[in-house]
C-alpha cells in the first residue's frame, strides 16, 4: 500500500505537533526528512522508542524534535509508522508534512490510518467506531464506554452470539450432510431453547441502545408549550444562559432552536419550540409546522405549563397532540412560574415536576426524571452497550432473524430455520465488519478526522 | 521424447481418462458434434467404481439431477443398473432430499462402455497418455505410451487416482491406480513441464467381504423407499437389494488404536492429504475420540457378486489389523476377505490455475476434470467432466463458454468453489456449500438447466418435449390451487381441528390453505375429493412452491444481489499491480486468481471488502480511460 502521512493533532498553535507516516516506505521516508542527533540511521532505530533529532529538507534543518518508530504489525495501523513530534507552530508543522509529502508520501485521507488498521486485522469495525468515540466523547460514560469498546469489549460480545449461531446451523447442516455417520439429530426443541437464550442477550444489548444513545449522540427532547409560559426560560434555565430570545409577548420564538445540554452523564439535544398554536403569521407558521415535526421525532418531551394559573383549552390542545404522537411515557410535564403559587393539580399523563425557570426551582427533580426514563437503570455491563444507531440496526435485524428461525422451527423444518440463523450471522458479522460491505466499511471511516 | 513417434488419427477433443469425468466429458463433446477419442489404462475398466457402489447421496444426489438435466449420462446409467433407491433427508425440507441409489457395479461399467461405442464420433481407445504437447500457449495434442501423436483442438484431463497413483496398505506400498490397476507415471512430468502446478492428494476404500460369511441376524436391515425414485424417471423400478447396518465398538476402537503406530496416516509415510469428508477409520477413531462407536453401512456390489462392500470403513492399516477390526464387529466376527482396504495417494492440479470452464488459464484448449481438479466423488468428477467437455466443444464452434452460477446450480457452486478458492484436501459436494438451497433442489432441476443443455445441444427433441409438457402441467396446477377456493365444509375444518388449528368461518384459497405447514397437497386433493391426472413429482414440486413462497421469494431477491456483482465484469487484461492503494497481498491473489467478475473477486479468501472498494475505483477509472 502507498504509504500516507497527515498532521495527527489539531490545527493551530500548540507546544508540539505530531505528523504520523504509515506505509511500506515509512522508514525511508522518515530517513529522507530526519537526522537522529546520536548518529545512528533511521534505519536502525530500535522500534517503539523515541530518539531525539533533527528535521531537514533541500535547504538544511529546520526543526528539532523527536521520531517514534513502530514495525509492522505491532503498530496502530499494523504497518510501519513513524510519528514524528516538532514544534507545535502551524508553519513549522505545515512545512514537515509537506517535506513528508516530497519524501514519497501521499495525504492521508480521513481516518486512513484507522481504516488501515481495520483492514490488516488490528481492529474489529465496532473498535474502531469506539475509538471515534474515545475523540468525541462528550462526558467521562461516553468515553469509559468507548475505551472498553476499542480493546474489543463489544466485539467479544458479538463473536460469542455469532458463534453460538454458527454453531447452531452447523449442527443442522451436519446431521443434512452426513446423513451415515450416526450423528444425534438436534432436535427443534433444542434448537429454540438456545435461539432464544440467543435472542435474550440480543434484546439486551438493542436494551442498552436507550442509554448508549443518551450518552453518546443525545436524546432528541422538545419543549412544548402554549405561547408565554416561560418554555424559554426553561430552555435557558438548562443551558444557564439566554440563547433563545425570551420575551413576554405570546409567539417570539420563530423557529425551533436546538441545543445541547448535559444533565449528569446523559447530553439532551434541546428544540424549544414555536408555541403549538396555529397561527394566521406566515412566519411563525413555518416554525409551528418545524415543530411539530420535532414532536414526531422527539424522544423526551418536556411540556410547559403556567402552573400558577388552571390549564385552559390550549393547554389540553398541547396535551392531546402528544397523545397523538404517542409519546404519553416519555412525557415530562413542567408546572413553571410554580413560585407564584401552583394552580393546575392534574394532569392525564406524564411525570409532573413544580417547577420554577426564574427562581431554579425543580431542577434536581427534572434531572432525576430524565434519568429515570433514560439512565443506567439496570446495565450491569459497560463495555456491551450500543452506542451507535449501525449497530443499533444490525441488531435489530439480528433480532428479526432470529424470531424468523424461531418461527421456521415451528412450521417448516430445520433447514429452513437454517436460513434465518444463517442471516442472524450475517447481521452479526455487519455489526463487527466481518461480513461489512465496501459502502458500510467507507462510511464509516468517512466520519473520523484526518490523521486518525 | 525418446521414443519414435508417428503421427496418428486427429481429432477435435481428447479425453484423458474413462472414469465418471471423462466418460460425461467424451460424451458431451461428441454429443456436440466433435470428433472425439477417449483413452483409457484400460477398457475393461470404464466407468469403474472404484469405491462405494453407489450414485448420489446428500449434495451428490442434486448433482446427478443437474447432469440430467443438462444432458449428461449418469442418472441414466443409475437408473438402469439400480439395486435400491432411498431419498435422504426426507425428515427435513424439500430442499435438502437427496437421493441414493445402490448400483450394480460391473453392469454400470457395461452400460456406460455399450453407450461410449454406440455413440457416433466418439472413439473409446486403450493408451497410456504419457504427454500433452503445448505450442504458444495453446495444447495441440498428446503423446502416447506406445508411441503415437493424436493431434487435438482439445484436450481434457480427467486421470482421477491413476495419475502417479501409489497404492498403500500398512507398511506396503507399490506404485498402482485404483483396484490395482496401473498408475500412469509419465504424464505429470509432462503436465509440469507445461507449467502445471501438482499437488498430491489420497483417499482410501474400505475392505469387501463375502457376502455368505455374514451374520445377517446381528445386523438391521436398511431397505430402500416404498416406491423408489429414479434420477431420470417418473417410473419407479423394483428395489433388488437391501443394505444392512453395523456398528464399530469400544473393542474395535482399542484394536485400531494399539495399531495406530503401523497406519502409513500416523507414520508418516503418507504425505497426501486426506478428505475430511469421508475419512479412515483410524482418522475418525482419532478425532472423535469420545464417539463409543460408528455407524457402518454393508453395501451389495452387485446383483451377481458375493462381494459386499463396508462403508465407513475405509483404512489404510495393515492387513493383519484389518482384518482384527471386522472380526471385532458384531455380525461379521467370521466375515471372509475378499479385498483388502488401501489407501491410494495420487497427483492433481490446483484448481485455482482453470477458468470456470474448467478450462487452464496459461495453456488455451487444455480442461481439467474430475478428481484431477483436487475433487473427490464420481458426481462431482461427472459434473465437471461434463462442463469441460461442454466447453472444449462450444470452445472449438468459437460459440460462448457456458459458466453456470452458483444462484442456479450446485455444479456452479462446486465449480467456483475450486476455481476461486481452491482446495486443500479432496473436495466434496454438501448442501451447505450452498447459499441459495431453497432454489437449487433436486425437484426442479430441469427448470434450472434444461434450457442450456438445449442451447448447447445435448437434450434431445423428445425430452425437451416431455420437459415442457410437465412445466405446463405444473404452472397449471400451482395456478389452479392459488384461485380455486375450497368451500368451508365440515370436513375441511375437522382436519384442521386434526392438526390443531382453527376452525374456518368462510371458504378458503387452496394456496392458503396448503401454506398451513401441516396441511399436504394430499389432503387437498382429498377435500376436493379427487386425484388430478398428472404426475407425483410434478404434484409434490407444486406443493412445495407454493408452501415454499416466501423463503423462496427471499432467495430469489438474494440472487438478484448476487447478479449484480456477478455482472460487473472485470476485463481480462487488468494489470493489477498498476491499481493504486491496493494491498501487495490482494493484489498476488487476485493476479493469481484472475476473477471473471466482482462477484468473484469478493469470495477470494483473504480478499476485504476494503480490497474490492479500490478494485471497483480503479475499474470506474478504466472504465473512463478506455473509452
Amino acid at each position: 500500500m502507498r504509504t500516507i502521512a497527515a498532521i495527527s493533532t489539531p490545527y493551530g498553535k500548540g507546544g508540539v505537533a505530531l505528523i504520523r507516516i504509515s506505509g511500506d516506505e515509512a522508514i525511508q521516508v522518515a530517513s529522507r526528512l530526519f537526522k537522529p542527533k546520536s548518529g545512528v540511521r533511521v534505519e536502525d532505530i530500535k522500534p517503539n522508542t523515541a530518539v531525539y533529532g533533527s528535521f531537514f529538507d533541500k535547504d538544511g534543518v529546520f526543526d528539532d524534535g523527536i521520531a517514534t518508530i513502530f514495525k509492522a504489525p505491532k503498530s496502530y495501523t499494523g504497518e510501519d509508522v513513524v510519528e514524528l513530534s516538532c514544534h507545535g507552530g502551524i508553519l513549522v508543522t505545515k512545512k514537515l508534512l509537506e517535506t513528508a509529502i516530497e519524501a514519497g508520501c501521499d495525504y492521508a485521507e480521513a481516518g486512513e490510518f484507522t481504516k488501515r488498521a481495520f483492514i490488516n486485522g488490528k481492529l474489529t469495525l465496532s473498535q474502531a467506531e469506539a475509538i471515534g468515540g474515545i475523540i468525541d466523547a462528550k462526558n467521562e460514560k461516553h468515553l469509559a464506554v468507548s475505551l472498553l469498546q476499542s480493546k474489543g469489549a463489544l466485539s467479544k460480545k458479538i463473536a460469542e452470539l455469532s458463534d453460538r449461531l454458527t454453531h447452531l446451523a452447523a449442527s443442522v447442516y451436519a446431521y443434512i450432510d452426513y446423513p451415515d455417520e450416526d450423528l444425534r439429530d438436534v432436535t427443534s426443541e433444542e434448537m429454540k431453547e438456545t435461539l432464544l437464550s440467543i435472542r435474550a442477550d440480543i434484546l439486551r444489548l438493542i436494551d442498552t441502545h436507550r442509554y448508549g444513545q443518551a450518552i453518546s449522540e443525545g436524546i432528541n427532547t422538545v419543549i412544548i408549550g402554549k405561547p408565554n409560559t416561560g418554555k424559554s426560560s426553561v430552555l435557558n434555565s438548562l443551558i444557564g444562559y439566554d440563547r433563545a430570545i425570551v420575551t413576554d409577548i405570546a409567539g417570539t420564538t420563530r423557529d425551533v432552536v436546538t441545543e445541547q445540554v448535559r444533565l449528569g452523564d446523559l447530553i439532551l439535544n434541546l428544540s424549544d419550540t414555536a408555541g403549538i398554536r396555529e397561527s394566521g403569521d406566515p412566519i411563525e407558521s413555518i416554525g409551528i409546522e418545524k415543530s411539530k415535526q420535532a414532536l414526531e421525532k422527539a424522544e423526551l418531551v418536556i411540556a410547559v405549563f403556567d402552573g400558577s394559573k388552571p390549564l385552559d383549552g390550549d393547554d389540553a390542545e398541547i396535551l392531546e397532540r402528544i397523545r397523538l404522537a404517542g409519546k404519553e411515557d416519555c412525557t415530562i410535564c413542567l408546572l413553571n412560574k410554580s413560585d407564584l403559587g401552583l394552580a393546575v393539580q392534574d394532569l392525564p399523563f406524564g411525570r409532573k415536576i413544580a417547577y420554577s425557570a426564574l427562581k431554579g426551582i425543580g431542577k434536581d427533580r427534572l434531572e432525576a426524571e430524565i434519568g429515570a426514563l433514560f439512565g443506567e437503570g439496570n446495565i450491569t455491563t459497560l463495555g456491551e452497550i450500543i452506542l451507535s444507531a449501525r449497530q443499533f440496526a444490525a441488531l435489530k435485524r439480528a433480532l428479526n432473524a432470529v424470531d424468523n428461525a424461531l418461527d421456521a422451527l415451528d412450521s417448516f423444518t430445520q433447514d429452513i430455520a437454517g436460513m434465518d440463523i444463517e442471516e442472524a450471522i450475517a447481521c452479526l458479522g455487519e455489526l463487527d465488519g466481518r461480513t461489512a460491505s465496501e459502502q458500510i466499511v467507507n462510511e464509516i471511516f468517512s466520519h473520523f478526522c484526518v490523521g486518525k | 521424447m525418446s521414443y519414435t513417434v508417428y503421427t496418428a488419427e486427429e481429432y477435435d477433443v481428447i479425453v484423458v481418462g474413462a472414469g465418471h469425468a471423462g466418460i460425461e466429458a467424451a460424451l458431451a463433446a461428441a454429443r456436440t458434434g466433435q470428433k472425439t477419442a477417449l483413452f483409457t489404462l484400460m477398457l475393461d475398466l470404464v466407468g469403474n467404481m472404484p469405491c462405494n457402489p453407489s450414485i448420489g447421496g446428500t449434495g451428490k444426489g442434486h448433482l446427478v439431477f443437474e447432469i440430467d438435466a443438462l444432458g449428461g449420462e449418469m442418472g441414466r446409467a443409475a437408473d438402469a443398473v439400480m439395486l435400491q433407491s432411498r431419498m435422504l433427508n426426507t425428515s427435513k425440507g424439500p430442499a435438502v432430499h437427496s437421493l441414493r441409489m445402490q448400483a450394480d457395479r460391473r453392469k454400470y461399467q457395461e452400460y456406460m462402455k455399450h453407450v461410449l461405442e454406440n455413440t457416433a464420433n466418439l472413439t473409446l481407445i486403450q493408451a497410456e497418455v504419457v504427454g500433452i504437447s503445448v505450442q504458444n500457449k495453446k495444447v495441440d495434442g498428446v503423446y502416447t505410451a506406445f508411441g503415437g501423436f493424436y493431434p487435438a483442438k482439445a484436450v481434457i484431463i480427467a486421470t482421477g487416482t491413476s495419475l502417479r497413483g501409489r497404492i498403500i496398505c500398512g507398511e506396503e506400498a507399490y506404485d498402482a491406480g485404483p483396484d490395482n490397476t496401473v498408475s500412469a507415471t509419465r504424464l505429470s512430468k509432462s503436465l509440469e513441464e507445461a507449467g502445471i502446478k501438482l499437488v498430491r492428494f489420497k483417499t482410501g476404500t474400505p475392505p469387501r467381504i463375502h457376502a455368505d460369511s455374514i451374520d445377517y441376524s446381528q445386523l438391521e436391515v436398511q431397505y430402500g423407499d416404498e416406491p423408489p425414485t429414479m434420477f431420470t424417471s417418473d417410473t419407479p423400478k423394483p428395489n433388488k437389494k437391501v443394505c444392512y447396518i453395523a456398528y464399530t465398538n469400544e473393542e474395535t476402537h482399542r484394536i485400531i488404536r494399539e495399531n495406530l503406530h503401523r497406519s502409513p496416516l500416523y507414520s508418516g509415510v503418507i504425505t497426501g492429504t486426506g478428505p475430511r469428508y469421508c475419512p479412515s477409520i483410524e482418522d475418525k477413531v482419532v478425532r472423535f475420540a469420545d464417539k463409543p462407536r460408528h455407524q457402518l453401512f454393508i453395501e451389495p456390489m452387485g446383483e451377481n457378486t458375493k462381494e459386499m462392500y463396508i462403508q465407513g470403513l475405509s483404512s489404510s492399516l495393515p492387513e493383519e489389523v484389518q482384518k482384527q477390526v471386522v472380526h471385532s464387529i458384531k455380525g461379521l466376527e467370521r466375515a471372509v476377505f475378499m479385498r483388502t482396504a488401501y489407501a491410494i495417494e495420487y497427483d492433481c492440479c490446483d484448481p485455482t490455475q482453470l477458468y470456470p470452464t474448467l478450462e487452464f488459464k496459461e495453456i488455451s484448449g487444455l480442461y481439467g476434470a474430475g478428481q484431477f481438479n483436487g475433487t473427490s466423488g464420481y458426481e462431482e468428477a461427472a459434473a465437471q467432466g461434463l462442463i469441460a467437455g461442454i466447453n472444449a466443444s462450444l470452445k472449438i464452434q468459437g460459440k460462448e463458454p457456458l459458466v453456470l452460477l452458483r444462484s442456479e446450480s450446485y455444479i456452479g457452486t462446486l465449480i467456483d468453489d475450486l476455481v476461486t478458492k481452491g482446495t486443500n484436501e479432496p473436495y466434496r459436494i454438501m448442501t451447505s456449500r450452498s447459499e441459495y438451497r431453497l432454489l437449487l433442489r433436486q425437484d426442479n432441476a430441469k427448470t434450472r438447466l434444461i434450457e442450456k443443455g438445449r442451447r448447447v445441444g445435448l437434450v434431445s427433441d423428445e425430452k425437451y418435449a416431455e420437459y415442457r409438457k410437465n412445466q405446463a402441467l405444473l404452472e397449471a396446477e400451482i395456478q389452479r390451487l392459488r384461485s380455486e377456493t375450497l368451500r368451508c365444509t365440515p370436513e375441511l375444518n375437522q382436519l384442521l381441528t386434526s392438526y390443531g388449528y382453527e376452525e374456518l368461518h368462510d371458504g378458503i384459497r387452496k394456496a392458503e390453505l396448503l401454506k398451513r405447514p401441516l396441511i399436504t397437497i394430499d389432503d387437498i386433493y382429498r377435500l376436493e375429493g379427487r386425484v388430478p391426472d398428472i404426475p407425483n413429482s410434478i404434484k409434490k414440486r407444486a406443493e412445495i412452491e407454493i408452501k415454499y413462497e416466501g423463503y423462496i421469494k427471499k432467495q430469489l431477491a438474494e440472487v438478484e444481489r448476487f447478479k449484480k456483482l456477478e455482472e460487473k465484469k472485470i476485463p481480462p487484461d487488468i494489470d493489477y499491480k498498476k491499481i493504486k492503494g491496493i494491498r501487495l497481498e490482494a493484489m498476488q491473489k487476485l493476479e493469481k486468481i484472475r476473477p471473471e467478475n466482482i462477484g468473484q473477486a469478493s469470495r477470494i479468501s483473504g480478499i476485504s471488502p476494503a480490497d474490492i472498494s479500490v478494485l471497483l475505483i480503479y475499474l470506474s477509472q478504466y472504465g473512463r480511460g478506455n473509452e
